[in-house]
């Protein structure tokens, strides 16, 4: 792992340096995601994470074009966070007695990465769209949408899934 | 240790929080320093304040709970914080730096959202209703805290876009 980084000296590096962790990201989400399918036994939710893990993998090669139009430094930037928190769910699902109970963890852990992604895509969109590169804005909003589409399905299975976990207690 | 329960769930992941807060009212001092925009300062300023009263709201519901707020460490947290004091450790102090604090706090506050997020449908689910009026005013504070960093972000970004 690169230990000591370029400095960041104007908006455009700063922009790269986003869509490097956002490729990341991406990357880790599409292989750990159906480690969360694995872990859930309803088959709406399944359905939902596997679908997740297919728009991850199609997302990584649309934010590494940008990233090779944007720098020559096009190599992805380990995201600790996502990492960081697929482990904590790993953890809570190991503690999870009941699979009603191992669901609604399963969505809570989904929930916050999506938010770490609907937050880093909507300040890399900004960037893209301050810099002038209007193409690179409309790409990173789509994905933004997708991405907010998709918390809000899951908040939808929560609602559904929440009563029936507080029945297995 | 294992959980059965919602009630179990949300008393883990308050634990989380409040830690996750602590972590928080740490960090801000440093942001505050580290900030050139007068009101990027403030409103880190008057968010440090926010989040003492939000650790505040937390020990009231682990009262309320009969729980004690005992020792956990968010690993969520502490990668953010991470993540953003590399980018700090990046940037020279001005409003390039100020973009890159903007961003890495608004990733702080998008993951409040979906936490307090959670805990409050937990808490809506066992109808500790007191405890979810609690949890959604934090809730509100901290969409508004993200929504001020946004209106920030648009004019320290153009300002940063010009100091290249």
């Amino acid at each position: 792992m690169k230990l000591v980084y370029e400095k960041i000296r104007d908006l455009e590096s700063l922009y790269v340096r986003h869509l490097r962790m956002l490729l990341s990201a991406e990357e880790l989400i599409a292989i750990k995601t159906p480690f969360l399918a694995d872990n859930t036994t309803d088959s709406d939710l399944r359905r939902s994470f596997q679908q997740y893990a297919l728009r991850s993998r199609e997302q990584s090669p649309v934010i590494r074009a940008l990233l090779e139009r944007a720098s020559t430094d096009s190599e992805p930037l380990k995201c600790r966070v996502v990492y960081a928190l697929f482990e904590e769910a790993e953890e809570l699902i190991n503690d999870a007695l009941h699979d009603e109970v191992r669901n609604v963890i399963v969505i809570a852990a989904a929930q916050r990465i999506k938010h770490y992604q609907l937050a880093m895509y909507g300040t890399t969109t900004e960037f893209a769209r301050v810099l002038g590169r209007d193409e690179d804005a409309r790409k990173l909003e789509q994905i933004t949408e997708e991405e907010r589409a998709e918390d809000k399905q899951l908040s939808n299975i929560a609602e559904r899934i929440n009563p029936s976990a507080k029945k297995a207690a | 240790m294992t959980v059965d329960s919602i009630e179990k769930l949300l008393v883990e992941e308050l634990k989380d929080l409040h830690s996750a807060e602590t972590q928080i009212t740490k960090t801000l001092p440093k942001l505050i320093k580290a900030a050139s925009s007068q009101e990027l300062k403030k409103a880190f300023e008057t968010h440090l304040k926010e989040t003492e009263g939000q650790i505040e709201r937390l020990d009231q519901i682990f009262e309320i709970l009969g729980k004690k707020a005992v020792n956990k460490t968010c690993v969520g947290m502490k990668g953010l914080i991470t993540e953003g004091s590399e980018m700090m450790q990046e940037t020279e102090s001005g409003d390039v730096r100020d973009a890159a604090l903007i961003s890495a706090a608004q990733r702080v506050e998008h993951y409040e959202i979906s936490a307090y997020g959670t805990v409050r449908a937990y808490a809506e689910q066992i109808d500790q209703s007191e405890v979810v009026d609690l949890l959604e005013e934090t809730l509100e504070e901290e969409k508004a805290t993200d929504e001020k960093l946004t209106q920030i972000a648009k004019k320290i970004n153009s300002a940063a876009k010009r100091a290249a």
